[in-house]
């Protein structure tokens, strides 16, 4: 009787979680991006900044922090809710008045470290809606922790440096990368089923299809930016 | 400014926006700021900020902004400012290009250099000319206070407020104190000599920073404007500035000044600014020395080379509330004396409360208690409610 009981809760438990299908896919893929797309975005914070003689540093990191470089591909499934936990390590810099990286992708719930690695106070405030938070003039070195518990774009800005401006992008999916310099992108074990893909560029927003996967394989989904 | 220069202007900017698709990056933004104010009984423009025909209270706009900022390439850019304000405080029809220049950035290279209308590089202020980036409603006293001197005639005791002297179909009221609108034409460099720590920025100009029409070259008159910027500890910011120029115009009211050239404002002042968590903690020390000939509307005779000095300080204490994004409390005390009896000694105590309500919304309420020293006078206080739209 006993070892009946135990097969007939092992085929419920298997029937649970038999939700999320057992194989696993990888899709490939190249974001198409313009070359030449606006820094800036409407709304943000450097409408009217004096600019200043960029140190050799300073104009590093701008070309590492190009928008170009920051964008986010991420799948949702339309077919299962997706297991997530926090991303280890999510730093948002500030360095030479500029936050790195321009786009910081996390999964919902994470917590972000704060780090100030100028010379000088900096803060870091944001006014998105479910996500309002001040942590105020921080010492160069110190890294102060922010949980973001919404979902979706967290916009932070620097209150003291006019143009310091930067988004969180937390997601409801383990599913997500960043595309390399020349948009080339990978991510690996997608159970079977339906997605939404989306593509987040910082200065151009959103992009949405919808693609599916099965039978372990290797997919190719490319993307496409540059408006036609 | 006329209304069509304006339009020209406008349509200019949209056709750079046109072009600048194909070509370079162009960012078009602008500001509106909205307020209710209100004064005390002897509220004056010139006095308080409140021209007295609005100081039972009223809501008028306060400034119009649109900018520029039109990038051909990495190193080279051009940025302009349009902006729209009340005349003397009251018509909201005063139109002019306050900022148009062209800026070089040299690739690996701590300097920068800057050609036209540019933010004139003195004091704090330099780097606050628009209302969004400010935390009071109001400049500090010395910024927007019009000192008894006037471009075409020298120094006349109680000029505006006493003595009604007509120029060009006006009540002459004056010049700035200390510049006027806060920009300067002419060249301008930065070097950031040790980034992070210290930079410099020097400026060639066609005139003092005081005179409001500085557009005009007259080969007699120039400025130069220096600022050096310190930062001594992380949490402390110094700034030590110098002006000198020449200002006075040519007139038929001063033809018979032999020597116009020989009348300058000099200033001086000392800036800084302390951050620590929620707290921010600034100020300014200035001084603004004048040698101006000094004009009798009695007898219409002038007296030749005198030299006044005003002296300005103020202290900003501004807190921002962590439970609350977005708003925080400030307090201003400033005071500006006058030597000898050229004008009466200014106290203003403010205080501001703000509230950034989306990232493009900014509300503010300040209420300014203001005395002037050997005046019984009273009725100068001014409450003004701003909104603040950028976009």
């Amino acid at each position: 009787m006993r070892t009946l009981l135990s097969i007939f809760f092992n085929v419920i438990l298997l029937l649970n979680t038999a939700d999320a299908p057992l194989n696993k896919n990888k899709i490939v893929g190249k974001i198409a991006i313009p070359t030449e797309v606006p820094l800036l975005k409407r709304g943000s914070n450097q409408k009217y900044c004096e600019e200043e003689p960029a140190s050799p540093r300073k104009k590093q990191i701008d070309q590492e922090n190009h928008p170009n470089r920051h964008v986010v591909v991420s799948f949702h499934s339309l077919d299962f809710k997706a297991t997530i936990s926090p991303t280890t390590s999510a730093i948002m810099n500030q360095m030479e008045k500029t936050f790195v990286p321009k786009v910081l992708p996390i999964t919902q719930g994470s917590t972000v470290e704060f780090l100030n690695s100028d010379t000088e106070v900096h803060n870091i405030f944001s006014m998105t809606p479910r996500a309002t938070f001040n942590i105020g003039r921080r010492q160069p070195g110190k890294a102060v922790p922010q949980l973001i518990e919404k979902l979706g774009l967290v916009e932070l800005r620097c209150d003291i440096h006019c143009g310091m401006n930067a988004s969180i992008l937390s997601l409801d999916t383990p599913f997500f990368t960043k595309a390399n310099a020349s948009g080339n992108y990978e991510v690996d074990g997608l159970p079977d089923g339906n997605y939404k893909v989306q593509v987040y560029h910082y200065s151009l927003g959103f992009v949405e299809d919808n693609i599916t996967v099965k039978g372990g394989g290797v997919v190719t989904k490319n993307l496409n930016l540059v408006k036609p | 400014m006329n209304r069509n220069t304006c339009l020209v202007i406008l349509l200019g900017f949209y056709a750079l926006g046109l072009w600048g698709q194909e070509k370079t990056q162009i960012e078009l933004n602008g500001t509106a700021d909205v307020e209710y104010l209100r004064g005390g009984n002897s509220s004056h423009y010139y006095l308080n900020g409140v021209h007295k025909d609005l100081k039972s209270g009223a809501v008028r706009p306060l400034e119009l902004n649109l900018l520029a900022k039109i990038r051909f390439n990495p190193q080279l850019s051009a940025n302009f400012r349009v902006q729209m304000e009340r005349d003397e405080g009251l018509k909201f029809d005063q139109v002019r290009l306050a900022q148009a220049n062209v800026q070089w950035n040299p690739q690996e290279s701590p300097w920068q250099f800057t050609a036209g209308r540019f933010v004139t590089p003195f004091g704090l202020f330099s780097n606050l000319q628009l209302s969004t980036a400010r935390t009071f409603v109001d400049v500090p006293l010395a910024y927007g206070y019009f000192a008894n001197i006037s471009e075409q005639i020298g120094q006349v005791d109680r000029l505006g407020n006493g003595t009604q002297i007509p120029i060009n179909g006006r009540n002459e009221w004056g010049i700035p104190l200390l510049y006027y609108n806060g920009y300067s034409n002419g060249l301008k460099t930065r070097w950031n000599f040790a980034p992070g720590k210290a930079s410099w920025e020097f400026a060639l100009t066609t005139a003092s920073p005081n005179l409001p029409k500085n557009f005009r070259f007259d080969p007699l008159n120039y400025g130069l404007i220096t600022r050096l910027k310190l930062q001594p500890k992380y949490f402390w910011k110094q700034g030590f500035s110098f002006s000198h120029g020449k200002f006075l115009q040519a007139d038929l009211l001063n033809d018979n000044l032999i020597d116009r050239s020989g009348y300058k404002q000099t200033l001086l002042g000392t800036d800084f600014v302390l951050g620590f968590g929620h707290f921010e903690l600034s100020g300014e020390a200035m001084g603004a020395f004048y040698r101006v000939p000094t004009y009798s509307p009695s007898t219409k005779k002038y007296t030749t080379n005198q030299n006044f000095q005003a002296f300005s300080a103020w202290v900003d204490a501004k807190y921002e509330f962590p439970f609350l994004v977005g708003t925080y409390a400030a307090w201003r005390v400033e005071t500006l004396q006058f030597s000898g009896t050229w004008d009466e000694a200014v106290l203003r105590n403010s205080l501001v409360i703000g509230a950034k309500i989306k990232d493009f919304i900014l509300i503010r309420s300040a209420f300014a208690l203001q005395s002037i020293q050997h005046s019984n006078t009273t009725g100068y206080h001014a409450w003004r409610t701003s909104l603040t739209l950028y976009f």
